[in-house]
């Protein structure tokens, strides 16, 4: 049986405005994490992934539903009693304190012996990989530092989960991504569940083992980040997570947990059977990624859609083609610059067939 | 009164180097001392020329007629020897600390509960903490006259629930009517200070307290009060170094006993007509007051409490 450490029943919350307007910052929503895993919680600003992760730690209750953490139920459970550490968007490190005493600060609260919190505490700055700077304040740090000493602070006390509320949200780009890499490295190292809050999309598809997609105070997908991206339920997924096409069909017939077929334009094209709830004579919305897509066959066994070049981008990896089908919708077709490919023979204008695998287009819940 | 926020690092950083500019016309030289000049006037005419005044008049035999070009020790001997003095000295240096200590100690929950449960009624709450600043020192004063007078209110009050048969009449003309008095008079003095550092404090600070372990009261002496220290001494000083020339209340609440070292001098320059002896002893304050000046600044930097903000 699989361990979930952090699991919502229903869970939603309600934030009451001063004019007595209420947010509905988390709709009744289910979610079981389990132990050990790198899960993320992505989506645009303001869809409530920091009221998600505040709801785990304590700082808020909900207004209806129950938190387990760990098999136990956390109603009116306060945050100090919760076997969880959170590293906060803006680090909190306490600016009175220096950085040992600020890693040192939850060991000192349970009492522990001064020489295990000296052990401990070096000890977890050297995995953050931050030694010598003990004596300083937090005022003294670089963020790519604070950040460092915030995650130290968190993981010394050994949580069974560890909440990172955008951690690297303040870091420039190239440390950002030195720091995704180092942090998924930690995260296997000292085997803590993480849930990671972010709305950066790539970070989300290169960290974690399951994404949850949240929309508007809803969660839309939970998934691995390869489904997530190639398999999104719904356009919102498929929009957010990557470039997408959407393209509108006509259901003609389905083969049960086989393929689809749909009318495209003036085509007839097979789509692998994945989405309940369809119908024959339905319409509906079909997500195909622009490197999935390629112009005319070569040989392999793929579907095809006639359509007319209408933009060609010179990308150096790639070449970006804008095509129009007959129905007047247009698609992005990616092909790399690579082998046959490397100089384009195309046209604006050219008449050409988009062909695609019949795994690689996936049909969306309306 | 809204706008006491966090925003205190902002004044600081306008001078930019690199964004000064030449002024049309005027040289470089001319433009420092533009800018420095007012500063400069007002040091000199407010703070160095009354202090020189003050100690060339210590050293004087008297302040009029021909002995006032006469140099003289004599202030500084009548001090050391007469006990009086000495006495009075510390006499006021203990009510100034009492002052302050009991002052503070009522400021810091009021100062507390509007910074962390004041809500949408913090300003409200801080005007009507200043009110009563905007009306007269000596008609506050007065008010505790009233109250702590023999037939004043709180022995009518005492005697009407039974808990007392006789008025007390220590508390009036008392040192304790001045101490009370006092701290009635400073409390929104120290709050202030006090409010505007727990103000400053991040709320993200106390959840990660809390998320660390701490329950409320942990949270608050490891966290919440060292980051407060700032206003605490602030406040101290705001009524520390006016209480000790204090000369008002202790002449209308205070009584033989509850006369202050501000009352003597103001005998010399008025009564007396012993100007130097009233000037030697403004001096003795002057320095009595910089001791606690200098170790709470000691204090400060030791805490890392002010300056190195975060
Ligand atoms: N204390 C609060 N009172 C009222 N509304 C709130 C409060 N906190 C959050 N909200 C609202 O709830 C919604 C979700 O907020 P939340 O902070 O969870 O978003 P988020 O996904 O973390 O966004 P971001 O990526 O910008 O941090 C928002 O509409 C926000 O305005
Ligand atoms: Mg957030």
């Amino acid at each position: 049986m699989v361990n979930n450490i952090i699991e919502f029943e229903n869970v939603s919350k309600q934030y009451r405005e001063k004019a007595g307007e209420i947010v509905n910052a988390l709709n009744p929503s289910e979610l079981s994490i389990q132990a050990g895993e790198f899960f993320t919680l992505l989506g645009p600003s303001g869809c409530g992934k920091t009221t998600a992760l505040r709801l785990m730690a304590g700082f808020i209750q909900p207004t209806a539903g129950n938190i387990k953490i760990d098999g136990l139920a956390m109603n009116n459970v306060p945050p100090y009693r919760r076997p969880v550490n959170m590293v906060f968007q803006d680090y909190a490190l306490f600016p009175h304190l220096n950085v040992f005493e600020n890693v040192a600060f939850g060991l000192r609260i349970k009492r522990t012996q001064a020489a295990e919190i000296s052990r401990r505490v070096n000890e977890s700055l050297e995995i953050v990989q931050l030694v010598g700077l003990n004596n300083r304040r937090p005022s003294q740090l670089s963020g790519g530092q604070k950040q460092r000493v915030a995650l130290a602070r968190a993981l010394v006390n050994q949580p069974a989960v560890l909440l990172l509320d955008e951690p690297l949200g303040a870091l420039d780009l190239k440390l950002r991504r030195a720091m995704q890499l180092e942090l998924k490295a930690l995260q296997q190292q000292v085997g803590i569940t993480f849930v990671y809050v972010t709305h950066d999309q790539e970070e989300a598809l290169t960290m974690s083992d399951r994404i949850a997609v949240m929309s508007a105070g809803r969660i839309l997908q939970i998934d691995s980040p390869q489904n997530i991206y190639e398999r999104p339920t719904t356009r919102f997924v498929a929009d957010f997570v990557g470039e997408t096409n959407f393209l509108t069909g006509k259901i003609k017939n389905i083969v049960t947990g086989d393929y689809v077929k749909l009318a495209i334009g003036n085509d007839l094209v097979d789509v692998r059977h994945r989405t309940n709830g369809i119908h024959p004579g339905d319409t509906v919305t079909v997500a195909i990624r622009p490197e999935r897509l390629s112009l005319a066959a070569d040989g392999q066994q793929v579907e095809q859609i006639s359509a007319t070049i209408s933009e060609i981008t010179y990308l150096g990896t790639d070449t970006r083609y804008l095509v129009t089908i007959p129905t007047g919708e247009k698609a992005a077709v990616r092909v790399q610059n690579a082998g046959m490919n490397r100089t384009s023979s195309y046209r604006i204008g050219d008449q050409v067939k988009l062909g695609y695998v019949l795994d690689d287009a996936q049909i969306l819940v309306s | 009164m809204t706008t006491l926020n966090r925003k205190q690092d902002s004044a600081g950083k306008t001078n930019r180097p690199g964004t000064e500019t030449k002024l049309a016309g005027i040289p470089r030289t001319g433009q420092l001392v533009m800018l420095v000049a007012p500063a400069a006037l007002w040091l000199i005419f407010l703070l160095i020329l009354p202090l020189i005044t003050l100690v060339m008049l210590s050293f004087q035999k008297s302040a009029f007629g021909p002995d006032s070009t006469v140099f003289s020790l004599n202030s500084y001997i009548e001090f050391f020897r007469n006990s009086a003095y000495q006495r009075l000295m510390l006499r006021s240096l203990w009510i100034s600390l009492l002052v302050s200590f009991f002052t503070i100690l009522l400021s810091y929950p009021l100062a507390y509960y509007m910074a962390f449960h004041g809500g949408q009624k913090q300003s409200l709450m801080l005007n009507l903490l200043i009110i009563p600043a905007w009306t007269s020192f000596l008609l506050r004063v007065l008010a505790w006259r009233v109250i702590l007078g023999s037939s004043g209110l709180l022995n009518t009050f005492l005697l009407w629930i039974g808990l007392i048969n006789q008025p007390i009449t220590g508390l009036f003309y008392s040192q304790t009517a001045v101490v009370i008095t006092l701290i009635y008079i400073w409390i929104p003095f120290a709050a202030l200070p006090i409010y505007v550092a727990l103000q400053r404090i991040e709320p993200g600070l106390l959840e990660a307290a809390s998320d660390l372990g701490s329950r409320p009261w942990q949270a608050f002496l490891k966290v919440t009060f060292p980051l407060s220290i700032p206003g605490i001494l602030a406040g101290f000083l705001f009524v520390f170094i006016p209480t000790v020339g204090e000369y008002v209340t202790p002449a209308m609440v205070g009584g033989p006993n509850g006369l202050m070292i501000g009352n003597i001098i103001w005998d010399q320059f008025s009564r007396g007509l012993d100007w130097p002896m009233g000037a030697t002893l403004s001096l003795a304050i002057l320095v009595a007051v910089l001791i606690p000046l200098v170790l709470a600044a000691r204090v400060a930097q030791k805490s890392g409490a002010l300056g190195g903000g975060r």
